[in-house]
């Protein structure tokens, strides 16, 4: 497998978990819990970003081979925040860890993390 | 000269595939491809258009004309002049700022998908001189995008790529089978342990196209759900119906982006091109393996265009309704 593959691969991952959190939200919406439009639009714009630096990691594949490891530990990280969001409450009280670990992936696709 | 004749017997007794309209179903797929985003980057222009303006209506708060970055100044990064709110005047998503990169990836594919075309579809010499010509630019400058994006990953450096043109005393049918057969065959071999040129582009192409498609799926959510909000049960049955329609086409559009594959469409392109390497190669085998490739990229791509290009008209939204 290239390079490119396992980037879009972990960028499916990490895509997956908030979609999974969005999800969750959307459903805590309907039952009448607030405040869920704004973690799902926090969540969906996070999981643009995600898909547009991978993107860009696509074109700029030979800088990427050394942040493998990395990318699937912000990944692993993602997926622990998410396991707590598992109420209401407990989606707004994680959101921002959420949002800020799969900030992590941005600057290891672009090569700095 | 008794040999010449017998080579020249068995060379129109081969009778060679043209493969014209598997080559001109193929081309339609990747022009699908190329309209689905430059439609799809209009289409979330105008999300996030629409999304601000329904914003702006919402709040009726302190809204502002761009100043700084595009209204009263050059604008080298594209940023479209436009009412905002909030502190931060709105910049260009990571999405649009690679649009350029984007744009010169599909025209590199399309490029070459012309040129197939034009190649299978040379009438006379002249006709197939030119397309030969336009053939070999087109699989070198496939070849050099593909090396940008992952170096090594075409067996020829792009300015060797020659496919041979006429050979004095050969039928044009053999002269276009075997160039379309050398050009497809640059495109699609791929390096040891690497991925062919056309599977390097076309996948960026795709990782590109599912980052539109991402960008458009937010910019459709943060639509709907200031449109849900203004569902007040207190309006008039018509505002009501008209406000209810107006969310029901967002989330319309929405489904149908969310349900277009952009992996899917790339992999299909790939699917087709190894195809018609296979059937060039053994047209007897391979053919009705390569009328499906094409036929199943062709239906993807379209299927793809249409859900990228779609825009919601709101016009109650827009007015306040």
């Amino acid at each position: 497998m290239t390079t490119t593959d396992d980037i879009l691969a972990q960028r499916d991952a990490a895509t997956a978990i908030l979609t999974a959190k969005m999800v969750a939200a959307n459903d805590f919406m309907n039952k009448g819990a607030a405040g869920m439009d704004d973690v799902i639009n926090a969540l969906a714009a996070q999981r643009s970003l995600l898909a547009a630096q991978a993107y860009e990691a696509a074109l700029d594949d030979p800088a990427l081979a050394a942040a493998l490891a990395k990318l699937k530990a912000v990944t692993k990280e993602m997926n622990e925040v998410a396991k707590k969001m598992v109420s209401a409450a407990a989606i707004i009280g994680n959101v921002n860890g959420l949002v800020a670990a799969s900030s992590k992936v941005v600057p290891v696709l672009k090569g700095l993390g | 000269m008794r040999l010449s004749w017998l080579l020249l017997f068995a060379l129109a007794a081969c009778s060679p595939y043209s493969f014209s309209n598997e080559v001109a179903g193929f081309s339609r797929g990747v022009d699908d491809l190329s309209s689905g985003f430059t439609e799809g980057f209009a289409a979330l222009a105008a999300d996030h258009a629409a999304t601000a303006q329904l914003e702006m209506i919402e709040s009726r708060a302190n809204v502002k004309v761009k100043r700084t970055s595009s209204c009263l100044t050059p604008d080298p990064n594209a940023i479209p002049c436009e009412l905002y709110i909030g502190d931060a005047e709105p910049t260009l998503s990571k999405v649009e700022q690679l649009r350029d990169r984007t744009m010169s990836a599909v025209a590199v594919l399309r490029g070459y998908a012309h040129a197939l075309m034009a190649v299978t579809n040379a009438a006379d010499r002249a006709a197939y001189d030119a397309a030969v010509t336009q053939l070999s630019e087109s699989v070198g400058a496939l070849a050099k995008n593909a090396d940008a994006v992952a170096p090594g990953a075409s067996i020829v450096a792009p300015a060797a790529v020659n496919l041979a043109g006429w050979v004095v005393g050969t039928a044009l049918d053999q002269q276009r089978f075997e160039s379309l057969k050398a050009g497809v065959t640059a495109a699609g071999t791929a390096p040891p342990g690497g991925k062919s040129p056309i599977a390097t582009v076309a996948q960026a192409l795709g990782a590109g196209l599912f980052a539109l498609s991402q960008e458009r799926q937010t910019a459709l959510i943060a639509e709907a759900a200031i449109l849900q909000r203004r569902l007040d049960p207190s309006l008039s049955d018509s505002d009501y119906g008209q406000r209810l329609s107006d969310t029901q086409a967002v989330l319309a559009v929405l489904d149908g982006v969310r349900q277009a594959d952009p992996t899917a469409a790339a992999k299909a392109l790939v699917d087709a091109h190894d195809a018609l390497l296979a059937a060039i190669n053994d047209p007897k085998r391979s053919y009705a393996s390569l009328l499906q490739a094409v036929s199943d990229f062709a239906d993807r791509a379209a299927a793809l265009q249409a859900a990228l290009a779609a825009a919601a008209e709101l016009e109650k939204a827009k007015k306040g309704g």
